[in-house]
């Protein structure tokens, strides 16, 4: 185990390779807390800090324990574990790097003829 | 088990409780292609073999967060197979599939297993998994299945090195996933089309670079408590999923896109067909009755050619 993965053991090391990664900017510290500890919902930043784990101020959109449905989580990345003030309740949203996923255009087929190179079977 | 058909060289040996099949267009590249598809399994294996105690996904799963390369390619090609499939396809049935006595590698999973307690429980999902650069989360307690879409990856990948190490055509069968790369043979790459060995045939030809994936719920089947059980499960129920189709074979332009597909459509049963016809993609459906469907952009169904 190396030091990076050492620092990973802690929360103090996961709120700093957070940081570093720009994880906690995009994403939120707190919501990381919460999914890495399998939190129902989002907790506050500051929470999350202290790893109290108290509920949150923030939009708590979880259904389930465990569970974070649809990416949940922006504490607005305050990197000292201040929440993002005021107390409101705002959706919370992943912000995705990359267009959606979807298909390129399916190849054209032809009919098969002589011996086949290969067979595709069930996998 | 080197062959050949056509002028086209072939290689044949056990992987996964299935079998690999490496055809090249030059004679000359062979040994330097399986050298270069040998490697690249081998770092998928050590990266995502979730039935080896040292894999990297196996130290994951015991509180690990740091992905190295291989892994994190791995995983984030799953996560965009999730999101594809709206999450008919979910790497995070791995607990499921384990409750369910897929917990080995096929060969060794029991006969007839004992039953399955029935458990109440909230299943995870994909999007409960945060990946970010060599860092990912998720709660805990996910254990992470990336079977439905490693081998898929893993033939692109392997076909797209082959070219690039030998300048071969290649076609890269990895369990039945085809990946292709590089020139064709003339009149395409030739592909017998059959879920199970009972399954009615069919063959078509690939073009240059397209794919072809084939899922069915007669392959990596087994017994428990009485109930006979495949591997393809709802990640919804973390169930197999209900038997609408016997196989779906799709071709795309890469085969995680045709694997992605094909095992969602088992997911989706009837409402697979107009799904796929959507996405323009040409695909094959064979139900348990033995009647055939197939989209628009399938040809017609032709006796396969000679077995090979």
């Amino acid at each position: 185990m190396d030091q990076r993965d050492r620092d990973l053991t802690t929360a103090r090391g996961l709120r700093r390779a957070l940081v570093a990664t720009g994880v906690a900017g995009s994403l939120g510290f707190a919501a990381l807390a919460a999914a890495s500890t399998g939190t129902t919902g989002a907790v506050s930043g500051a929470a999350a800090a202290r790893g109290s784990g108290l509920p949150a101020r923030v939009g708590a959109t979880g259904s389930g324990a465990g569970l974070l449905p649809g990416l949940t989580g922006d504490d607005g990345g305050q990197e000292n574990g201040d929440d993002d003030g005021g107390g409101q309740t705002r959706p919370l949203r992943v912000r995705h790097q990359r267009p959606p996923a979807a298909v390129l255009p399916g190849p054209s087929l032809l009919p098969g003829s002589g011996p086949s190179q290969a067979t595709t079977s069930g996998s | 088990m080197p062959g050949t058909t056509t002028g086209l060289t072939t290689r044949e040996w056990p992987l996964w409780s299935t079998l690999a099949r490496l055809v090249v267009t030059d004679e000359a590249a062979l040994d330097s292609a399986q050298a270069v598809v040998d490697d690249y399994l081998r770092r998928v294996d050590d990266a995502a073999n979730r039935f080896r105690a040292d894999s990297e996904i196996s130290r994951l799963h015991a509180g690990g967060t740091v992905l190295g390369p291989m892994l994190r390619d791995l995983l984030e090609q799953a996560l965009w197979a999730a999101e594809l499939t709206d999450g008919d396809v979910d790497p995070t049935v791995g607990a499921s599939l384990e409750r369910l006595g897929y917990d080995r590698d096929l060969e060794l999973v029991l006969d007839e297993g004992a039953p399955v307690r029935a458990v109440v429980h909230v299943l995870p999902r994909w999007g409960s998994v945060v990946l970010r650069g060599s860092l990912m989360w998720c709660p805990q307690g996910v254990r992470l299945d990336l079977g439905a879409t490693a081998k898929a990856v893993a033939a692109d990948r392997a076909a797209a090195l082959v070219v690039e190490h030998t300048g071969s055509g290649v076609l890269v069968s990895l369990g039945g996933d085809i990946a292709t790369a590089g020139p064709a043979p003339e009149g395409g790459w030739q592909v017998r089309v059959q879920g199970a060995p009972d399954d009615p045939p069919a063959q078509v030809a690939l073009p240059a670079g397209a794919a072809i994936a084939t899922s069915s719920t007669e392959s990596r089947t087994w017994r428990q408590g009485g109930r006979r059980l495949h591997h393809i499960l709802d990640p919804r129920t973390g169930e197999p999923a209900p038997t609408f189709w016997r196989s779906v074979t799709v071709a795309a332009s890469t085969c995680l896109q045709a694997n992605a597909v094909s095992t969602a459509c088992i997911v989706r049963g009837a409402r697979a067909v107009g799904w796929v016809e959507r996405l323009g993609l040409p695909a094959r459906f064979l139900r348990y009755d033995g009647q055939v469907l197939s989209t628009e952009s399938w040809p017609t169904d032709k006796p396969a050619g000679a077995p090979r």
